[in-house]
Protein backbone atom coordinates (compact mmCIF):
# COMPACT_ATOMS: atom_id res chain seq x y z
CA UNK A 1 0.00 0.00 0.00
CA UNK A 2 1.63 3.44 -0.38
CA UNK A 3 0.25 6.17 1.00
CA UNK A 4 0.68 10.12 -0.19
CA UNK A 5 -0.59 13.20 0.32
CA UNK A 6 -0.43 15.48 -3.06
CA UNK A 7 -0.08 18.60 -1.29
CA UNK A 8 3.22 20.03 -0.32
CA UNK A 9 7.11 18.62 -1.46
CA UNK A 10 7.59 15.59 0.32
CA UNK A 11 10.32 15.24 3.15
CA UNK A 12 10.43 11.49 3.49
CA UNK A 13 9.94 9.41 1.05
CA UNK A 14 9.86 5.49 1.94
CA UNK A 15 8.98 2.90 -1.01
CA UNK A 16 8.38 -0.53 -0.42
CA UNK A 17 10.56 -0.87 2.45
CA UNK A 18 10.92 -4.31 4.26
CA UNK A 19 12.93 -4.92 7.24
CA UNK A 20 13.32 -8.34 9.41
CA UNK A 21 15.16 -8.28 12.64
CA UNK A 22 16.94 -10.91 14.11
CA UNK A 23 17.97 -14.22 12.13
CA UNK A 24 16.69 -17.81 12.23
CA UNK A 25 13.65 -18.56 14.50
CA UNK A 26 14.06 -15.58 16.30
CA UNK A 27 13.22 -13.45 12.91
CA UNK A 28 10.55 -11.21 12.53
CA UNK A 29 9.40 -8.55 10.19
CA UNK A 30 9.53 -4.92 11.15
CA UNK A 31 8.50 -3.79 7.92
CA UNK A 32 6.70 -5.41 4.97
CA UNK A 33 6.84 -3.60 1.69
CA UNK A 34 6.11 -0.32 3.59
CA UNK A 35 5.39 2.49 1.74
CA UNK A 36 5.02 6.05 2.95
CA UNK A 37 5.38 9.77 1.39
CA UNK A 38 5.33 12.48 4.68
CA UNK A 39 5.17 15.55 3.10
CA UNK A 40 7.07 19.06 4.55
CA UNK A 41 4.83 20.42 7.51
CA UNK A 42 3.32 17.25 8.31
CA UNK A 43 2.69 15.33 11.14
CA UNK A 44 2.67 12.15 11.20
CA UNK A 45 1.63 9.15 12.99
CA UNK A 46 1.75 5.39 12.71
CA UNK A 47 -0.60 3.88 15.31
CA UNK A 48 0.99 0.14 16.02
CA UNK A 49 -2.01 -2.46 16.60
CA UNK A 50 0.78 -4.91 17.20
CA UNK A 51 4.98 -4.65 17.73
CA UNK A 52 6.85 -4.20 14.57
CA UNK B 1 25.53 19.37 22.35
CA UNK B 2 24.08 19.07 18.69
CA UNK B 3 24.74 22.61 18.44
CA UNK B 4 27.90 22.93 19.60
CA UNK B 5 28.63 19.72 17.23
CA UNK B 6 27.09 22.05 14.07
CA UNK B 7 29.63 24.58 15.13
CA UNK B 8 27.96 26.86 16.28
CA UNK B 9 29.27 28.79 19.78
CA UNK B 10 28.50 27.59 23.26
CA UNK B 11 27.12 30.93 24.57
CA UNK B 12 24.23 31.07 21.72
CA UNK B 13 24.13 27.29 22.19
CA UNK B 14 23.25 27.77 25.52
CA UNK B 15 20.35 30.53 24.60
CA UNK B 16 18.87 28.58 22.18
CA UNK B 17 19.02 25.12 24.60
CA UNK B 18 17.39 27.13 27.51
CA UNK B 19 14.49 28.36 24.87
CA UNK B 20 14.15 24.71 23.86
CA UNK B 21 13.94 23.56 27.40
CA UNK B 22 11.76 26.26 27.90
CA UNK B 23 8.75 25.10 25.35
CA UNK B 24 8.64 21.40 26.37
CA UNK B 25 8.45 22.57 30.51
CA UNK B 26 11.80 22.19 31.63
CA UNK B 27 13.12 25.90 32.39
CA UNK B 28 13.16 25.42 35.80
CA UNK B 29 15.33 22.51 35.74
CA UNK B 30 18.23 23.42 33.95
CA UNK B 31 20.98 23.20 36.26
CA UNK B 32 19.82 19.57 36.81
CA UNK B 33 22.21 16.96 36.03
CA UNK B 34 20.21 13.97 34.08
CA UNK B 35 20.68 11.60 36.62
CA UNK B 36 18.82 13.63 38.86
CA UNK B 37 15.64 14.19 36.36
CA UNK B 38 12.77 11.59 36.48
CA UNK B 39 12.48 9.29 33.13
CA UNK B 40 9.83 11.86 31.89
CA UNK B 41 11.88 14.45 31.67
CA UNK B 42 14.58 12.88 30.15
CA UNK B 43 12.54 11.91 27.65
CA UNK B 44 11.01 15.68 27.04
CA UNK B 45 15.37 16.42 27.15
CA UNK B 46 15.45 13.66 24.14
CA UNK B 47 12.89 15.99 22.94
CA UNK B 48 13.96 19.04 23.05
CA UNK B 49 17.63 17.75 21.86
CA UNK B 50 16.00 16.55 18.60
CA UNK B 51 14.28 19.68 18.27
CA UNK B 52 16.85 22.22 19.36
CA UNK B 53 18.91 22.46 15.98
CA UNK B 54 15.86 23.23 13.57
CA UNK B 55 15.51 19.93 12.28
CA UNK B 56 13.58 19.43 9.01
CA UNK B 57 12.50 16.14 9.95
CA UNK B 58 12.10 14.40 13.22
CA UNK B 59 11.32 10.62 13.75
CA UNK B 60 9.78 9.79 17.03
CA UNK B 61 9.32 6.33 17.85
CA UNK B 62 7.19 6.09 21.34
CA UNK B 63 8.37 9.91 22.26
CA UNK B 64 5.68 9.94 24.82
CA UNK B 65 5.56 6.37 26.54
CA UNK B 66 7.35 6.94 29.99
CA UNK B 67 5.78 10.51 30.15
CA UNK B 68 2.04 11.61 32.05
CA UNK B 69 -0.51 12.68 29.80
CA UNK B 70 0.31 16.48 30.73
CA UNK B 71 4.07 16.05 30.01
CA UNK B 72 2.90 13.77 26.76
CA UNK B 73 0.66 16.76 25.74
CA UNK B 74 3.79 19.24 26.23
CA UNK B 75 5.67 17.00 23.90
CA UNK B 76 2.60 16.91 21.17
CA UNK B 77 2.33 20.15 21.32
CA UNK B 78 6.05 21.13 20.54
CA UNK B 79 6.16 18.96 17.72
CA UNK B 80 2.92 20.64 16.67
CA UNK B 81 5.15 24.04 16.76
CA UNK B 82 7.74 22.30 14.98
CA UNK B 83 5.51 21.21 12.34
CA UNK B 84 3.94 24.23 11.66
CA UNK B 85 6.87 25.93 11.70
CA UNK B 86 7.79 24.08 8.39
CA UNK B 87 9.15 20.95 9.76
CA UNK B 88 7.92 17.00 9.56
CA UNK B 89 7.37 14.61 11.77
CA UNK B 90 6.54 11.03 12.06
CA UNK B 91 5.47 9.69 15.38
CA UNK B 92 4.94 6.10 16.66
CA UNK B 93 2.77 5.20 18.84
CA UNK B 94 -0.11 2.64 20.61
CA UNK B 95 -1.64 5.69 21.79
CA UNK B 96 -5.00 6.90 20.34
CA UNK B 97 -4.80 9.85 22.06
CA UNK B 98 -1.22 11.08 21.03
CA UNK B 99 -2.32 9.53 17.37
CA UNK B 100 -4.91 12.71 17.53
CA UNK B 101 -2.55 15.09 17.29
CA UNK B 102 -1.66 14.44 13.95
CA UNK B 103 -2.43 15.35 10.42
CA UNK B 104 -2.81 11.59 9.27
CA UNK B 105 -2.70 8.24 10.87
CA UNK B 106 -0.98 5.28 9.29
CA UNK B 107 -2.05 2.11 10.80
CA UNK B 108 0.18 -0.48 11.17
CA UNK B 109 -0.09 -4.36 12.31
CA UNK B 110 2.47 -6.52 11.82
CA UNK B 111 4.58 -4.52 9.95
CA UNK B 112 2.30 -3.86 7.22
CA UNK B 113 0.36 -0.49 6.72
CA UNK B 114 -3.00 -1.58 6.60
CA UNK B 115 -4.94 1.65 6.52
CA UNK B 116 -5.00 5.74 6.50
CA UNK B 117 -6.94 8.66 7.97
CA UNK B 118 -6.89 12.33 8.81
CA UNK B 119 -6.56 12.23 12.85
CA UNK B 120 -10.35 12.52 14.32
CA UNK B 121 -11.94 14.51 16.13
CA UNK B 122 -12.44 12.19 18.93
CA UNK B 123 -10.28 8.85 18.36
CA UNK B 124 -11.18 7.26 21.11
CA UNK B 125 -14.56 6.87 19.59
CA UNK B 126 -13.22 6.47 16.13
CA UNK B 127 -11.31 3.16 16.94
CA UNK B 128 -13.91 1.73 19.40
CA UNK B 129 -15.86 0.65 16.14
CA UNK B 130 -12.29 -0.56 14.43
CA UNK B 131 -11.47 -4.45 14.23
CA UNK B 132 -7.87 -4.14 14.50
Amino acid sequence: MTVANAGRPPALEMRSVSRVYGAGDAAASALVDFSLVVERGELGTCFRTSTC
Amino acid sequence: MPLELSGMGRRQALKKAVVQLDQVGLAHRLEHFPATLSGGEQQRVAIARALVGGSQLVLADEPTGALDSVASETVMRTLRQSCNAGASAVVVTHDAQIAAWADRIVFLRDGRLVDETEAPADPDKYLAGRST
